[in-house]
């Protein structure tokens, strides 16, 4: 027990004197060769924990930023797509001067307020093209409201509930647009098939279709503002003695690869 | 002398990561390993343990803090000597004694500093203040108590594995 109690009280008077030592003359402070080696190994050991800490830090940054990127980026699909729809009504409002008054309702009807949605869903059967969106009732969507993407016209409102909304795409066969070419202003209706494509109904038989024309929606019902794009022509179908000439349509919005959409909540004409 | 090596690793391992992680949580205050390793191998191994343990301990944040010399080996030499003295009055492995006497050694430490510094005219000292970080301080090593004295133990159960034909204090004091 003296031993121990002897072994305390060096040590304790060794470190009162190391204190004096340092206190009197503190700018001479020397750690020694046993110091400096403690240094030296402490120094990678602190670096290295440093370096694991920083890595972690820049991970959590990275977390966090992917975070903030993707806000951003929905924000900015949401202005991409609502910049295509006004370059797509500018563009037929120069191509058609004549139609001014005509084009200034069209603009009233679809300058209104857009929702971005997300798409969330899809009906997983082959026979109907219904998509499922997160925006519904309380953010002021309605039955039967347009809904498009950057690309065109992608189909309207089914079902609303508070907060999501089914959309009917106009590939689903209950699906029915009236339409002109953008190019001859004939007009037919394109009705969905339950396929990719569409099939472009009631043109006049005495008129020539090129393929590739392009097909706008018309604005002659009341569910869709005039000139939305809704796909090109890619094929023509005329059967011996029918009264109409029939075209397949590919739509101009990829429908199989949604992700955002957006609902022209004011863009009915009926409104 | 598998124990001391381990110990004094486990001191470095501490020093280290005060330096390098504690220091940079930016709460202003941050926990002592160090102090919490010291009063883990003091408690079980005495007197002689502690007091070296708290000298070793005292003079590596010396070195590594930049602090005067011997201010830290004074203080850490204080605590490793009452945590050994009270070996055989404290059951460290009861649930709260490693919380509370981490709380009391993290007011030692700081109380001796302060003392130190007082004395020897190295600043002035806001008692009321240094009472109150410490206390916070003391809450954090309170909490980390446990977990560091598991891993002290466990580590010397790993250290004595390797050699399980010699008994722990013959390779400690040969």
């Amino acid at each position: 027990m003296r031993g121990r109690i002897a072994l305390a009280g060096v040590l304790l008077a060794a470190a009162l004197m190391l204190v004096t030592l340092q206190v009197r003359q503190p700018e001479q402070r020397a750690v020694g060769p046993v110091g400096a080696t403690l240094l030296a190994a402490l120094g990678p050991a602190q670096s290295g924990l440093s370096r694991v800490s920083d890595s972690v830090a820049r991970l959590w940054r990275l977390y966090t930023d992917i975070g903030r990127l993707r806000v951003e980026n929905t924000r900015l699909r949401e202005d991409v797509e609502r910049l295509g729809q006004e370059v797509a009504r500018l563009r037929e409002q120069a191509q058609a001067t004549q139609r001014l008054e005509k084009l200034l309702d069209f603009r009233t009807a679809t300058g209104g307020r857009a929702i971005g949605a997300r798409v969330i869903g899809r009906d997983t059967s082959q026979w109907f093209a219904v998509i499922l969106v997160d925006r519904g009732s309380r953010d002021g969507v309605r039955r039967n409201d347009p809904v498009v993407a950057a690309e065109g016209l992608v189909g309207r409102v089914l079902t609303v509930s508070p907060t999501t909304s089914q959309v009917l795409l106009i590939t689903d066969a209950r699906s029915a647009v009236g339409v002109v070419l953008q190019q001859s202003r004939e007009a037919g209706v394109v009705e969905g098939l339950g396929q990719a494509v569409v099939r472009l109904k009631y043109l006049s038989r005495a008129r020539e279709i090129p393929i590739g024309a392009v097909v706008i929606t018309s604005g002659l019902t009341s569910l869709f503002p005039r000139g939305l794009p809704v796909g090109t022509v890619v094929s023509l179908v005329r059967e011996q003695g029918a009264i109409y000439q029939e075209a397949t349509v590919a739509p101009s919005v990829n429908l199989d690869h949604l992700e955002e959409v957006l609902i022209l909540a004011e863009g009915r004409s009926d409104r | 002398m598998t124990r001391p090596l381990l110990l004094f690793g486990l001191l470095f391992a501490g020093l280290a990561v005060d330096g390098a992680w504690l220091s940079r949580v930016p709460l202003g205050f941050a926990p002592d390993l160090v102090v919490l390793v010291l009063i883990a191998a003091a408690v079980r191994g005495g007197l002689p343990t502690g007091a070296l343990l708290g000298a070793t301990a005292g003079y590596l944040r010396d070195v590594a803090g930049g602090s005067p010399l011997g201010v830290y080996t004074l203080a850490y030499l204080v605590v490793g000597i009452a945590a050994g003295s009270m070996m055989t009055l404290l059951d460290f492995d009861q649930r709260f004694v490693p919380a509370m006497t981490a709380a009391g050694a993290t007011m030692l430490v700081s109380l001796v500093t302060g003392g130190v510094v007082v004395v020897t005219g190295l600043a002035s000292v806001a008692w009321l203040d240094l009472l109150g970080s410490s206390a916070i301080v003391a809450g954090m090593n309170a909490v980390l108590a446990r977990p560091v004295d598991a891993l002290v133990r466990g580590a010397e159960r790993a250290a004595r594995r390797r050699h399980p034909s010699k008994p722990i204090a013959y390779r400690v004091f040969r």
